[in-house]
């Protein structure tokens, strides 16, 4: 049996206050991401921002840039991102819920901002925490387009491609299934799928279904 | 810091036109992310390669199929290998699996109780037998033990009556007048020869 361990309490306060007083003096939102628009530096970690993003930077605006300038911060106002309108046909913005200024900065340019996603068409049901917010890329939406933005209806997911095997894949999976005495006529293709639960809801799916196309046994 | 490449890690446009003699990558090797940057590269500026749009976009394209391809792939090996899982834990088989197993159980406690009784009959046999040779055995002792008792009992009996008898003849103060008297009236002739034959001759006399 080890030694009894020495309760060593005030080490454990110090490690308690430290770890505090780290948590208190990280720095603030408005130092993290300012940005030196000659260098392109930001000052904190002097490290260069990527060329790609240049232009960006200096002709679009942060999030926090647009709201500081809004009633009420710009809750329950849309955005979207420029990268966005280039990339995607379908609209996707942001429906902000609650936001977070960082009163340090000088022209209230920075802060946290919660929101609910709407990505390609698709909205979504919970509020999440607001990623790349400092990036310099987002757009506001004037309130004549909003209307136009929610009546959007995505189009329904294509349906499900079939593909054949590979010849040695079909092979086997034709050897198994006369091992196994099922019919081999059948060609096995190959469902194009992207993300799939496996849980026990999924297999029990699958047996009902099986069972509705065979038909239960006599 | 650079490392020699075999295979899987490399991009498409590096592979067609190395410009070295060997594929080499750039690895974070001998700096750590927290050393600064030496002198030598304070002012530079890291462009991205050039794009062909053409070319990304049917690369996109191919890229994408392709990838969704062996995404599904995957799937439908993983999806085998928990359906095979769940088969095992919750399928048909398994309710039947373990029926059996359990009156293989019960069949085979039955057995095992069966063979204990059994031994325990026979170990009760034994014990009773050996206890009883135990006891008979030590009777035979307790026996023995007497007879050798009684034995010596008898024979100092016999001696205690052998020296009554003798003690008739002892000679006590009372006749020892008497027996002197009659010792010397009658004198006693020890003397004899005996010859080779074993005959003996009482033929000397007394003096």
């Amino acid at each position: 049996m080890a030694k009894k361990k020495r309760l060593r309490l005030i080490a454990e306060m110090a490690r308690k206050i430290r770890a505090y007083r780290e948590m208190k003096s990280q720095p603030r939102e408005s130092q993290k991401y300012d940005l030196d628009y000659e260098t392109m530096r930001r000052p904190l970690t002097g490290k260069m921002l990527p060329v790609m993003a240049w232009q960006d930077v200096r002709k679009e605006s942060r999030l926090f840039s647009l709201l500081a300038g809004m009633r009420l911060f710009g809750v329950g106002r849309l955005f979207t991102r420029k990268s966005w309108l280039q990339d995607h046909t379908e609209p996707s913005y942001w429906q902000i819920t609650k936001v977070k200024v960082d009163y340090t900065a000088e022209n209230m340019d920075h802060g946290k901002a919660w929101g609910i996603l709407t990505y390609k068409g698709k909205k979504e049901t919970e509020v999440k925490e607001m990623d790349k917010v400092m990036y310099h890329d987002w757009r506001l939406v004037p309130k004549h387009l909003e209307q136009q933005m929610k009546d959007f209806e995505p189009l329904p997911e294509p349906p499900v491609r079939y593909v054949p095997y590979p010849p040695l894949l079909r092979a086997m999976i034709l050897a198994q299934r006369s091992k196994a005495g099922a019919c081999v006529r059948e060609e096995p293709t190959l469902p194009l799928t992207r993300n799939v639960l496996f849980n026990k809801d999924y297999f029990r799916q699958q047996d009902l279904e099986r069972q509705r196309q065979e038909g239960t046994a006599v | 810091m650079f490392q020699v490449i075999g295979g899987r890690s490399v991009q498409a446009s590096r592979l067609l036109a190395p410009r070295s003699a060997v594929l080499v990558e750039a690895v974070r090797g001998r700096k750590s992310r927290t050393d600064p940057v030496a002198k030598s590269k304070e002012g530079r500026i890291k462009t991205p390669p050039p794009v062909d749009p053409v070319e990304m976009v049917v690369l996109k394209e191919r890229f994408s199929e392709y990838q969704l391809l062996m995404k599904s792939l995957r799937m439908a090996f993983k999806e085998e290998v928990l359906r095979k899982k769940y088969e095992e834990e919750t399928g048909s088989r398994a309710e039947e699996r373990a029926r059996e197993e359990e009156e293989e159980h019960r069949a085979l406690m039955a057995l095992n109780d069966q063979e204990n009784l059994r031994m325990l009959r026979l170990r009760i046999l034994r014990v009773q037998e050996q206890a009883e040779k135990a006891q008979r055995k030590k009777l035979k002792v307790l026996l023995k033990q007497e007879q050798g008792q009684q034995k010596f009992l008898k024979e100092k009996e016999k001696e205690i009556l052998q020296l009554q008898e003798d003690a008739k003849n002892f000679i006590t103060l009372e006749n020892l007048d008497q027996r002197i008297e009659e010792a010397l009236d009658n004198p006693k002739n020890y003397n004899f020869a005996i010859d080779k034959e074993g005959q003996v001759v009482k033929q000397t006399i007394l003096q």
